[in-house]
């Protein structure tokens, strides 16, 4: 056995934050130890406390925010306790360093990647000033970027997302080896392989440098398969925290148990799944669609086609009323351009051909006005329910926008389109459970859950037959997925509704879809249902998905 | 990349004909049409309907609007503004020429220092954001920005020329007189009144930056706060001051507009004011299309130069 060696010892950690009526405590009496080369999970939902306790112990915590109470021991130095020129010259960035989500973001978007990686050679190793390109090159190279050489000399916006943080994990841990690396929901932004690829990459770094990690992240399946401590976070406080196989198997704190019992989960699903055999009328087909995108290229003054970008290349789609129909696939795979081309909101400059049948029509054979028409009978909820959200116009007018777009009331008068409006609105709000005191509030007010179900409401007004849902629990955390996911499956049953979700989370699809579609550049490669697809999956880009997606734990009951 | 800055800079300037044309003709058929008979001005009020006749056909205003533009515009491309009609002996050329080593010299040191100043105070109250310094440097510049530059001189000249004896109370020379302490006056003013804008701008944009992700990556390097301050913040502010620095300039030039009245300064500001109420429309035709020529041109400067200095720019078309 090793001998165990306790790096960090945080004690008592206690952050609040001033305001209008008083101190509101976002850390509270938060203790736990960090053993040299181990891997801690510091898992908690949106709000919990875990990254403002992450920032205490690198001290970069926003300015308002005060630490009250609490110690920082590392090595036998109490990190809260020491001046900041001592903290930014001996630990930050040498000892203790980060990473955080946004990778891309994580560089200065205008100085070369590699000149920033030399910076941190500069300030914390004593590779000498001739050798310094030599030795960021040779970093980039250990962080699986092929083209090293080309992307030493590219600013961040040349690199794709898992890139960008391999490189960053390469700037602040490879380059420095310090002793502790805190990763703030590093891969959270990233598609599920290439979180994988990060990850692994991460747990490499560590594990070969005898690095510590704190992995930050909501992700409780994550914690599971990475990390060997965890600790557990609500409302600031410590729910639960132990060895992962312990907290996991043997949840003690109701909470825990609560979390793991409402994660959604391949193997659980919310609803009684259709019969595969069953039939009902097709109320949507796709035939061989295909959208591209033109490409130029340009020669001397003139630009010139060279050839397209093949968005959707040759999809050909059916799907039964009253289907849950599930799209799978990571970004640039062409899900969002497949549901943009059926709700005939693409860019101008698409190229669409194949054939789009909804509800017995080809949209694009109809004229403007029967398209009107059909518009009110097929609803869309867009990915970023919050930027879709406008944040001047109150819930009331949000909702019931396309009711006053499609005109779609009984009376004539402005007094009585605008009553019957405030009772549709009211009945709608039921329906995703706000309640009717919100209706004048702006979005702004509301939490993320909040404006999903807005959302989910304002495409409900016109009454539609079919809805598409684009990442409809992307941003949410683990039990409001569920939340969220249970209402989509009761309005489905209750207004007879048939859905598209599009998600690159398998356990969303998993757990409502009765058939499942994978895409991958632009095309399906494999249709099913979930049990099948994601059980025994054949493509091998199925496989590799699969394989990729943390399993959240299951907890001995 | 190259080829693509000339491309774009290419794209960019080829606009700038039209603009020339628009903005001639705008600018001439505003002249021309506006009250005021320029033969009046060169035939003086006594002269008789035939002289005022010759006059007319010997200076081509007889001729139609259009036909007229034509020929200056032939002119104007050679760089013959005309005569004067107030110093009818002397061409519009020479006696601009002689004000813009008055005014130009003048309206670039003050607009420097008024810039660098406004960079510094704005800087300084990002670093320094919600002390009470932040509040005071802000709203103690407010007051110059708020007081018309008319009566700041004024008050610089009471306090410095009159009161306390240290200056002169007005313009000494010609052109050297920016070398005179007679320029201190007018450089102060026309410096202060830019700073403000200049200082909340700044704030702005750095305050925006301070919040980025990767000046938090900068901090969790072990960066030193003035290493971030120039590598991360003003690396990255100095991309949208670009756009608003030759704005600003004019700013500085429109200021200078009663500065120069009230200090008599011999500049292009004060000479422009006198050949407005002299209806000397030589002289007008010519300010006015050459100073806007010179805005256009320098925005489209401007945005190559943007387009060079940040490389996402290509990235977004």
């Amino acid at each position: 056995m090793e001998r165990v060696e306790t790096l960090l010892k945080v004690r008592g950690l206690t952050v609040c934050f001033p305001q209008a009526n008083g101190l509101k405590t976002v850390v509270k009496d938060v203790s736990f130890d960090l053993n040299r080369g181990e891997i801690l999970g510091l898992v908690g939902e949106s709000g919990s406390g875990k990254s403002m306790t992450a920032s205490a112990i690198c001290r970069l915590l926003p300015e308002k925010a005060q630490v009250r109470a609490g110690l920082v021991d590392f090595e036998g130095t109490n990190l809260l306790s020491i001046s900041e020129k001592e903290m930014r010259n001996k630990y930050r960035g040498k000892r203790i360093s980060m990473v955080f989500q946004d990778a891309v973001g994580t560089f200065n978007p205008v100085v070369p990647v590699g000149k920033q990686i030399e910076e941190m050679l500069t300030l914390h190793s004593d590779v000498p000033r001739k050798n310094l390109r030599e030795e960021a090159e040779k970093l980039l190279q250990q962080a699986y970027i092929s083209d090293y050489s080309e992307k030493y000399g590219s600013i961040s916006a040349f690199l794709s997302g898992g890139q960008a943080q391999r490189a960053s994990i390469a700037m602040m841990a490879l380059a420095t080896k310090p002793d502790i690396l805190i990763a703030d929901e590093a891969t959270t932004a990233l598609d599920a392989t290439v979180q994988a690829q990060v990850l692994d990459f991460m747990v490499k770094t560590a594990r070969e440098n005898n690095i510590s990690l704190i992995l930050i992240t909501h992700d409780f399946g994550l914690v599971a398969r990475y990390a060997d401590k965890v600790v557990v976070l609500r409302d600031g406080e410590v729910a639960e925290k132990g060895l992962v196989k312990d907290v996991f198997s043997r949840p003690k704190s109701a909470f825990v148990r609560a979390v793991l019992r409402d994660l959604p989960r391949m193997d659980k699903p919310l609803r009684e799944k259709r019969s595969p055999e069953a039939s009902s009328p097709a109320v949507l087909t796709l035939e061989g669609l295909h959208v591209d995108y033109p490409l130029f290229k340009r020669r001397g003054l003139l630009q010139r086609r060279s050839g397209s970008v093949k968005a959707v290349d040759g999809v050909s789609l059916t799907l039964q009323k009253g289907e849950i129909f599930g799209l799978v696939g990571e970004s640039g795979s062409g899900k969002t351009t497949l549901m943009r081309a059926v709700l005939d909101v693409l860019p101008p400059n698409a190229e669409v051909s194949g054939n789009i049948n909804v509800l017995g029509s080809d949209i694009y054979e109809l004229s403007s006005k029967d398209n009107l028409a059909l518009r009110r009978r097929i609803g869309g909820v867009p990915q970023a329910s919050r930027q879709s959200l406008t944040p001047r116009m109150r819930i009331r007018d949000l909702v019931g926008e396309g009711l006053d777009i499609l005109n779609l009331y009984e009376s004539s008068s402005s007094k009585g389109k605008e009553k019957e409006k405030t009772e549709r609105v009211a009945e709608l709000l039921e329906a995703v459970g706000i309640p009717l005191g919100r209706m004048w509030d702006y979005p702004a007010r509301l939490s993320g859950g909040e404006q999903q179900r807005i959302a989910i409401a304002r495409a409900l007004a016109p009454n539609p037959e079919i809805l598409i849902l684009d990442e409809p629990t992307a941003s949410l955390d683990a039990s409001r997925k569920n939340t969220i996911l249970e209402l989509l499956v009761r309005l489905h049953d209750e207004l007879g509704l048939t859905y598209v979700v599009i998600s690159h989370e398998l356990s969303t699809i998993a757990s409502v879809c009765d058939t499942v579609a994978v895409m991958k550049d632009g095309q399906v490669v494999e249709t099913g249902t979930p049990e099948k697809v994601f059980g025994s999956p054949e493509h091998p880009y199925t496989q590799k998905l699969v394989s990729s997606v943390p399993v959240p734990p299951k907890p001995a009951v | 990349m190259r080829s693509e800055v000339v491309f774009y800079a290419f794209k960019r300037l080829a606009i700038f004909p039209i603009y020339f044309l628009v903005f001639s003709i705008l600018i001439f058929s505003v002249v021309m049409y506006a009250p005021g008979d320029p033969v009046d001005i060169i035939a003086g009020p006594t002269a008789s309907e035939e002289t005022r006749q010759l006059i007319s056909k010997e200076y081509g205003f007889d001729r139609p609007v259009y036909e007229q533009y034509i020929s200056y515009m032939g002119d104007f491309m050679r760089l013959d503004f005309g005569n004067s009609l107030r110093f009818s002996d002397r061409s519009v050329g020479e006696l601009l020429w002689e004000r813009v080593q008055v005014s130009a010299p003048l309206g670039l040191v003050a607009s420097v220092i008024g810039v660098f100043l406004g960079i510094l105070v704005g800087l300084f109250a990002t670093f320094k954001r919600g002390t009470w310094l932040d509040t005071v440097l802000l709203s103690g510049f407010l007051v110059f920005a708020a007081i018309p530059s008319l009566l700041l001189i004024q008050f610089f000249i009471l306090l410095f020329s009159l009161k306390l004896g240290w200056l002169p109370a007005g313009w000494q020379g010609g052109w050297e007189g920016i070398f005179t302490t007679s320029a201190i006056i007018p450089i102060l003013t026309l410096s202060l009144v830019g700073v403000v804008g200049m200082a909340r701008f700044i704030r702005t944009i750095t305050l925006g930056i301070m919040d980025e992700q990767y000046v938090r990556t900068a901090k969790a390097k072990g960066l030193h706060p003035a290493k971030i301050a120039t590598r991360y913040v003003l690396r990255n502010a100095w991309l949208p001051l670009m756009t608003v620095l030759i704005p600003i300039f004019f700013t500085f030039f429109e200021g200078s507009f009663f500065v120069e009245q009230i200090y008599g300064i011999p500049g292009l500001a004060r000479f422009t004011i006198d050949s407005v109420f002299g209806r000397d429309y030589p002289v007008i035709l010519a300010v006015g299309i050459l100073g806007s020529m010179l805005s256009i041109f320098t925005i489209l400067v401007v945005d190559i130069l943007y387009f060079v200095a940040d490389p996402r720019v290509s990235l977004k078309r």
